[in-house]
């Protein structure tokens, strides 16, 4: 079985996107290949993808959903005659709860639908975001829970429905949560790397500007 | 009422409102850089939107006639979505109960939506419906109305 990894971000092989792929692929023994939507004509790729029994489609989620390049290459997709074919996806997202990118999820599963394809399911993580800014050791719980999703995948050519769960946790914000991230302290927490980057780039005291009024 | 039109199909327009094209015009990809946020707060690396910026925030209404791209929104309409994260700021709040990035204006405008119905199934279209409806929620829209028209083949 010929398997084809995309990366679906226009941030390309610098992302959190390409964190997480790097971290799939080190749960393989045979690594396998990856293809940029940023960097192909989206028809030459769908053509090209044709060749592969699975597609795992990798993504940042923008606005609840995929990148315009994303949308873009599945323009150019076709429904496949044989449903021979599978298609997976792995979402990453900055917000902490998964269910952010359910809209997502929803449309994937019926676009696989339309074009054909065996539906693999889509792997959710939120709190993402700072994946590739914050020393790795923060994400040293996701990073093997990659991995792990990356060995099983390669033993049984399927997302390990306990993976999914367990990446996709907390689907929903719990009140307590709620309460907890809207508390002065935690909020405040929340916003040292937005200011810290702000400072560094000398506009700080431009963080609330309205160019546009 | 100040009001703007972006669309996809129809030839839809009002005296003295500002049409955003999107048959003819492309929109440049959002980069993923961040710099809108923390480093030329509110003004993205790309200038092909500042008008569309300009007109969106100061419009007490948006009008949207939209074609159905593969049973969602088109390409290029997602690449605009994607490019309007200038318009709010970095910072998340959580007191709907959810994550929503704090609002960088005052007020936003109503929206109103009509599409191009191609949809082969309802359940596709409450896709495409619901996605549109908390986009627009997220964008701090308060009235946000939707209406399939023309209802055609998908091609």
């Amino acid at each position: 079985m010929k398997t084809l990894i995309i990366n679906g971000s226009p941030r390309a092989n610098h992302g959190n996107t390409q964190l997480f792929i790097d971290h799939f692929q080190s749960g393989l023994t045979q690594p396998l290949p990856v293809r940029y939507v940023l960097r192909e004509n989206p028809t030459t790729l769908a053509l090209e993808m044709n060749d592969y029994d699975t597609i795992l489609l990798a993504m940042p989620l923008y606005i609840h959903a995929m990148p315009g390049i994303v949308m873009k290459l599945f323009e150019a997709m076709n429904p496949h005659p044989t449903n021979h074919k599978k298609i997976g996806f792995i979402v990453q997202a900055g917000f902490i709860e998964s269910s952010t990118a359910r809209y997502l999820e929803n449309y994937l599963s019926s676009l696989a639908h339309y074009l054909n394809y065996t539906y693999l399911g889509t792997v959710i993580k939120g709190d993402a975001a700072a994946c590739s800014i914050l020393p790795h050791f923060f994400f040293g719980k996701l990073f093997k829970q990659l991995k792990a999703l990356g060995a099983e995948y390669e033993k049984n050519e399927s997302f390990d429905p306990n993976f999914v769960e367990k990446l996709g946790n907390p689907v929903y914000l719990s009140k307590f949560q709620v309460r907890l991230l809207e508390s002065c302290l935690v909020k405040k927490l929340d916003q040292i790397g937005w200011n810290w980057n702000l400072k560094r780039n000398g506009c700080f005291e431009n963080r609330f500007d309205q160019p546009f009024l | 009422m100040k009001t703007m039109i972006v669309r996809e199909f129809h030839d839809f327009m009002l005296p003295d409102s500002y049409l955003l094209d999107l048959s003819d015009q492309k929109i440049k990809g959002c980069t993923g850089c961040w710099i809108c946020w923390w480093k030329t707060p509110g003004r993205c690396v790309h200038h092909d939107l500042d008008l569309f910026y300009r007109h969106y925030i100061t419009s007490e209404k948006v009008i949207f006639y939209l074609t159905v791209s593969q049973g969602f929104i088109s390409g290029n309409l997602k690449t605009l979505f994607d490019r309007m994260i200038p318009l709010f700021l970095p910072y998340t709040n959580y007191t709907s109960g959810e994550s929503m990035h704090d609002k960088r204006y005052e007020r936003y405008p109503d929206i109103e939506i009509h599409y191009h119905d191609t949809f082969l199934e309802a359940a596709e279209k409450k896709i495409f419906e619901d996605y549109l409806q908390r986009t627009f929620y997220q964008f701090h829209s308060k009235n946000i109305s939707l209406t399939g028209e023309q209802r055609g083949v998908r091609k």
